[in-house]
């Protein structure tokens, strides 16, 4: 066998290392596997890669005693470049019919009261797991409910798609199944099911981590660390102790629904100024482009 | 043509009607009737292939429904049915007819569903004893007559406390949704299921008396009930009228973003709901307006004008983003969608077309 020199070596290394950092058909663009693997999505894909696809995953996923969780998003630290809505994507087994995912990125703008200047700030939103949730409060059948650890959850099998819940969100952080989600077999994550036509679903705190102890995929994904996750409860957790800054806010706190993601800002939110949602509308389902 | 007449003789000759009444009835209906039953027929396929394409075909995604506009023509058809009282169980039959169990007793739609359940039970009853009387030749026992007074007093009361103001707290308490997040709406849904209730009855009792050259209800009963409808018309403009001013001077975003919807994308539902009820509201408390053909316009234009109410309660109410810059949120009902609606009317018009042929309903109301 001929040996390699150096140069073919490198050359032939350098084709294999952007084969794995960079696969030519895989369901993620190239730039988005490229960050991926950066971030360890490649890793944990093949850790589940058991060819193991269950429905309902058994076990480890009761809500740990004692623990209730929530999330605070300095927006400060975010840059919008909407990391977490893609590994949130892939994470869940989001179908690309469901557009956007369950994480929208707003481009807002938020001005200083003294010197009046304008700060572009972004602003991923998603479910906020509501204390007091209006689409719980609204499900016919149960299918959404509130779990002891804060988590608002959907059993997929309990909805009947009314479609109740998602007009009484005032977040509009729930998506229906318009048509069967097809998610290619070898992009499935295994331990998260896939939902049949005609359901609802959205973001759910990553249960089949969080239970388990590890954190979301978003907070994974943030490459600025503008996420943190963790247990309200604990008053030595990172969440509680950035909610001690009194910096933050929540969505329309007005409405009473106590929300569970806490968003961090240095300027009053009241100064915010709201103009466009990113990722540029690729034909959302009822929004003209 | 020629084949159709065959095909036609062939099924009459086919409906062997001995000892019968009820198929002898439809039978010996006529040409007209056989056609408009051949038309309704039609239709009722339509529906029914677009139903079975939407929920085992191709998918919910061909309505036009979406994450920002999740509830479309169905909802809007289904409040104007409940409303006025035709299909006012659809709900609850879904429901229970799925075999599923209830879990989330404090959910409204449940409360509803099961109220119209109830309601379903309380008419049937009422149908029982109105037909057992009719059938005696209009003398029923004691006991029949004040079991169907009785039965149709509480229906009444149910229909109003039960069922239709619910039916409008299942809006009234979304706080996300500005347009539907008033105290007002509960009361709003009666007067306005009284109105469109009344309406359809007065359209359907002419039409069908001049369909069968029989007077069905007297002349002084139709102006008895325009005048009922030009009062429930009035209360439901009086409340819309304040409704619509807070909503304009109050100033809050949410409120004025309705308005503005109301008055720019769905001005023409707007002028059509307020312009049609204010109009057949002044022409009924004339005279002439309660002759025949005064009602039979009256009545039409109230229920064109409760329609596109309906659609705007329901389709404005989602169209303002629950986010400032989202876009502009649209909702276009599509052809499969429109069928379902149509099999639906189709199938209920049949229903009564035959129903009415079999029933002796008409005898007992002559000039009561
Ligand atoms: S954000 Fe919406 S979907 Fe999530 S818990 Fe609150 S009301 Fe429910
Ligand atoms: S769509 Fe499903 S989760 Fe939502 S309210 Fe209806 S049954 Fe409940």
């Amino acid at each position: 066998m001929k040996k390699l020199n150096r140069r073919e070596f490198v050359k032939l290394a350098g084709i294999a290392g952007g084969y794995v950092l960079w696969p030519p058909k895989s369901g993620l663009a190239g730039s988005e596997a490229l960050w991926s693997s950066k971030l360890g999505i490649v890793g944990d894909i093949i850790e589940g890669a058991t060819g193991f696809n269950p429905t309902k995953p058994e076990g480890a996923l009761e809500p740990i005693p004692g623990v209730k969780f929530a999330m605070v998003i300095d927006l400060d630290k975010c840059i919008g470049c909407r990391r977490c809505s893609y590994a949130c994507k892939r994470e869940n087994n989001v179908p690309d019919a469901i557009s956007p995912p369950y994480i929208t990125v707003f481009e807002t703008e938020s001005v200083t009261g003294v010197s009046g200047i304008y700060h572009p700030t972004e602003m991923p939103v998603q479910c906020n797991h509501c204390d007091d949730a209006p689409c719980v409060q609204v499900c016919p059948t149960g299918a959404s409910y509130k779990s002891p650890d804060g988590i608002v959850m959907i059993d997929y099998d309990k909805c009947i798609g009314c479609r109740y819940c998602m007009v009484a969100c005032p977040y509009q952080a729930r998506r229906f199944n318009w048509f069967h989600p097809e998610v290619p077999y070898k992009d499935r994550n295994p331990l998260v099911p896939m939902r049949e036509e005609g359901v609802v679903e959205k973001c759910t705190f990553c249960v089949h981590r969080t239970r388990k102890g590890k954190t979301t995929r978003c907070v994974e994904a943030c490459p600025n660390k503008a996420r943190t996750f963790g247990n309200l409860n604990d008053p030595d957790s990172e969440v509680s102790k950035l909610i001690k800054s009194e910096r933050w806010w929540r969505l329309k706190d007005e409405l009473n629904t106590g929300c569970n993601i806490y968003y961090l800002t240095r300027h009053s939110k009241k100064n915010m100024v709201w103009y466009k949602p990113l990722p540029p509308p690729q034909n959302i389902r009822g929004l003209r482009s | 043509m020629k084949d159709i007449r065959k095909v036609y003789d062939k099924v009459l000759a086919s409906m062997k009607d001995e000892g019968n009444s009820a198929l002898a009835s439809i039978k010996d209906a006529g040409r007209t009737f056989h056609i408009i039953l051949a038309i309704l027929l039609v239709l009722m396929a339509w529906g029914l292939i677009s139903w079975v394409r939407i929920m085992f075909i191709e998918g919910v995604g061909i309505t036009g429904s979406s994450d920002l506009v999740p509830w479309g023509l169905y909802i809007v058809c289904f409040v104007f049915f409940v409303g006025t009282s035709a299909g006012a169980s659809l709900m609850g039959l879904m429901i229970h007819g799925f075999g599923l169990v209830l879990h989330n007793p404090t959910s409204m739609l449940v409360y509803t569903s099961m109220t119209y359940a109830g309601f379903a039970t309380v008419m049937l009853s009422e149908l029982f004893f109105a037909v057992k009387i009719t059938r005696m030749g209009g003398e029923g026992s004691y006991w029949d007559e004040r079991m169907a007074k009785w039965l149709a007093i509480g229906a009444l009361l149910f229909a109003l406390m039960v069922v239709h103001a619910p039916h409008g707290a299942l809006f009234a308490f979304l706080k996300a949704r500005e347009m539907w997040n008033t105290p007002l709406l509960p009361a709003h849904f009666v007067t306005v299921a009284l109105a469109s209730g009344i309406a359809v009855m007065i359209h359907i009792t002419i039409t069908t008396a001049k369909i069968t050259k029989k007077e069905i209800v007297s002349k002084e009963t139709l102006s008895h009930m325009g005048g009922l409808l030009a009062f429930f018309l009035g209360v439901t403009l009086f409340m819309d009228f304040f409704d619509y001013l807070v909503m304009k001077y109050s100033g809050k975003p949410g409120g004025l973003e309705i308005w503005h919807f109301l008055t720019t994308d769905f001005i023409h539902f707007f002028l059509l709901n307020t312009l049609g009820m204010f109009s057949a509201m002044v022409f009924l408390l004339f005279k002439w307006g309660r002759t025949i053909i005064g009602l039979f316009i009256a009545s039409s234009v109230t229920i064109i004008s409760i329609l596109a109410y309906r659609w705007d309660l329901i389709i404005v109410a989602q169209i303002p983003p629950l986010f400032p810059g989202i876009g502009e949120i649209y909702y276009t009902p599509t052809v499969p969608e429109v069928a379902v609606m149509v099999g639906v009317v189709a199938l209920v018009t049949f229903l009564y077309l035959v129903l009415t042929r079999v029933l002796p309903m008409e005898e007992p109301f002559q000039g009561n």
